[in-house]
């Protein structure tokens, strides 16, 4: 208990007793002169202000401490009560001051903590916001820098499992001098953070001969950039002053290290899968270009082909028609009478010509539809006029055949448009094949119309054709090859031509056969054809 | 029957079935190589026929048929022209070129004596 407090209480005990001497005076009458009542509240009086002068030095500092309590509650940390006595009272404000220190020391710190925490996770969010590579790397540099007050920030980037780094982002001071650079760890702080995986702190040292981030400034401090216990490069942070950072600011570097690591080799993976996207893209194109320029140099090739094969025929048919001529004037007797035995092999002659001379028709008819240069010549036609035609025609090879030749037309055929002189072509072959490969029996002329179609069958008793065979009877020179078809000629070009004419004019070709019991041959014409199909 | 027929054709062998064919058949017969000498023979002749290979040097039948065409003198001898692209077309432009009849290759002798006996009974 301090002097003063000593005081106050005698003091107070002393005023009380006075006091009460004074009125027991009164009571007893002992005290009635004037003057005796005047000294008594004199008394009284002065030791009223002595207690009031007494509280003023224990209340006053009191009230101050209360005043500041209430400050730092309110958050004031910077509050300090004035020491002025030893005594304590002095003390009390003393600790109280070191208290407040203590406080606004621990709360700046959290607080630093809390900023730092925040700074990070934005860094974070904004380091793995970025997707593309480059900006990424700029960016934890920045960082790097910023969050520690360094004068620099740098990534560096390990070279695949190599001991050689490059410097892939630079930010603030050392910029231009090591963007780009490579170097090796050996005896850096790099190498310890490499090979411990633990961040480290170094003096920089500016005499380095090679290029180096440790000799950009005086403090350096490089934390191991690390994807699954990989270390794929070294983040720095540079200052101009030496001895910049602490315990502290190498957890911090190394919790944006922890980071940046995750976000660089997201950014890598999103790069490469670019770079494959575009390589892949890059090659469908070089291959459709490819394609292209070989389907162009094919179509090409073709159209030279189908060129050839109509000059060829071209060239062909000229001698063949004076053989045919000259067989011809010989047989009409201009140069002479001519022997029976010549004239029959004359005659042989002549038909082994014409023959040749149809397969060389047909080979320059298909090259000519194959080369684009034959024109469907649409026009109107009857159907029945085209079966009339075709029968005419063929009637006297049934009739020396003995086969039994029937049509079978309905009387309200729609007109037609079409190709006439085609689709003629088309009856005719088929017709003609139905008689050539038949002995005995018929060959029926069918058509009908039907769904704005019509359908053309000719149905034959002659050998059929086996399953196998009837797949390839459209095809180019797959005349079926058995016994009952040799030697009936042709050079099975016919049903080729037949199946384009027909698809030609947007209809369908096919053949129903059972071996033994004969064929049908069918095909559909749409009755209307105001634009050719695809040859 | 008979006449005098100008054979304007390069080919040799054609030339020669059709001057056979011909002459045996009692007509008179000509024989131009190229396109210019068949319409200078057509001046100096004065054929009845004239039959005329498309296909020809110097200048092609359709060429020879509007120039023999192109003369008054010459204009009502008739030609039937004789090709040998047996499309479509050639019909018309041999008779858009004054062409008066038509025969595509490859025809038979017999084919082409009966459309010459149209003109020249």
């Amino acid at each position: 208990m301090s002097l003063q407090v000593k005081l106050v209480l005698l003091f107070l005990f002393l005023e009380d007793f006075i006091f009460g001497v004074f009125l027991f005076l009164v009571r007893r009458g002992t005290l009635v002169q004037q003057s005796t009542v005047w000294t008594g509240l004199l008394l009284s009086a002065v030791g009223v202000g002595l207690a009031a002068w007494l509280a003023r030095g224990l209340v006053q500092p009191l009230r101050s401490l209360v005043g500041a309590a209430r400050k730092i509650a309110q958050g004031d940390l910077d509050v300090r009560l004035q020491v002025t006595t030893k005594d304590e009272v002095g003390l009390l404000a003393d600790a109280f001051n070191r208290m407040a220190a203590s406080l606004k020391a621990t709360v700046e710190a959290l607080n630093r903590k809390v900023r730092e925490s925040q700074t990070l996770y934005e860094i974070s969010r904004e380091v793995n916001g970025q997707v593309a590579y480059e900006p990424t790397l700029d960016l934890i540099a920045e960082q790097a820098q910023h969050l520690l007050g360094a004068d620099a920030g740098l990534v560096a980037l390990r070279q695949g499992e190599t001991d050689v780094f490059t410097t892939q982002a630079v930010s603030g001071h050392i910029a231009d001098s090591f963007a780009g650079t490579h170097f090796t760890l050996n005896g850096s702080l790099g190498e310890r953070v490499l090979s411990f995986g633990t961040p480290a702190a170094a003096d920089g040292d500016a005499g380095r001969t090679h290029p180096h981030p440790e000799a950009a400034l005086p403090s350096v401090l490089g934390v191991p950039l690390r994807v699954h216990d990989r270390v794929i490069g070294v983040l720095y942070a540079a200052s101009r002053e030496p001895d910049k950072f602490d315990v502290d600011a190498e957890r911090l570097l190394a919790a944006l290290g922890d980071q940046a690591a995750i976000a660089i080799e997201t950014a890598r993976l999103h790069d490469d899968v670019k770079a494959y996207a575009r390589e892949l893209e890059a090659m469908v194109a070089l291959r459709t270009r490819e394609l292209k320029d070989l389907n162009d140099q094919l179509t090409e090739a073709s159209q030279h082909k189908s060129q050839f094969l109509a000059n060829m025929s071209h060239e062909l048919r000229t001698p063949l028609n004076a053989i045919l001529g000259y067989t011809e004037l010989i047989l009409d007797d201009i140069y002479g009478a001519v022997p029976d035995k010549i004239r029959d092999v004359l005659g042989r002659m002549q038909l082994s010509g014409r023959h040749l001379l149809r397969l060389i028709n047909d080979v320059l008819d298909l090259s000519k539809i194959e080369a684009g240069r034959a024109s469907l010549s649409l026009g109107d036609y009857s159907m029945r006029a085209v079966v009339q035609t075709v029968f005419t025609a063929v009637e006297s090879l049934a009739k020396e055949k003995k086969i039994a030749l029937t049509v079978s037309l309905p009387n309200d055929l729609p007109p037609g448009r079409g190709d006439e002189r085609r689709i003629t072509q088309v009856l005719l072959n088929l017709v003609g094949n139905a008689i050539k490969f038949t002995e005995t029996g018929e060959v029926r002329i069918e058509a009908s119309a039907r769904d704005a179609e019509f359908q053309v069958t000719v149905a034959d008793s002659g050998p059929g054709i086996a399953e196998a065979d009837r797949q390839r009877v459209f095809e180019e020179f797959q005349q079926v090859d058995n016994t009952s078809t040799r030697n009936k000629g042709g050079a099975g070009l016919g049903l080729a031509i037949a199946k384009r004419i027909v698809e030609w004019h947007g209809g369908r070709i096919w053949v129903t056969s059972r071996l033994g019991e004969g064929s049908t041959f069918g095909f559909t014409l749409p009755i209307r054809v105001e634009t050719a199909g695809a040859a | 029957m008979g006449g005098r027929i100008l054979v304007t054709e390069d080919n040799e062998d054609n030339r020669r079935t059709m001057h056979d064919l011909l002459v045996s058949a009692g007509y008179e017969v000509y024989e131009a190589l190229t396109g210019a000498e068949g319409v200078s023979m057509a001046g100096a002749q004065r054929p009845d026929l004239i039959l005329m290979d498309i296909q020809l040097p110097v200048f092609d039948g359709y060429e020879a048929t509007r120039r023999i065409k192109a003369d008054p003198a010459l204009r009502g001898i008739p030609i039937i022209a004789v090709t040998s692209y047996a499309l479509g077309g050639d019909e018309v432009k041999a008779r858009e070129a004054g062409c008066d009849g038509y025969v595509a290759k490859p025809f038979s002798p017999r084919q082409l004596l009966a459309k010459v006996r149209e003109y020249l009974p």
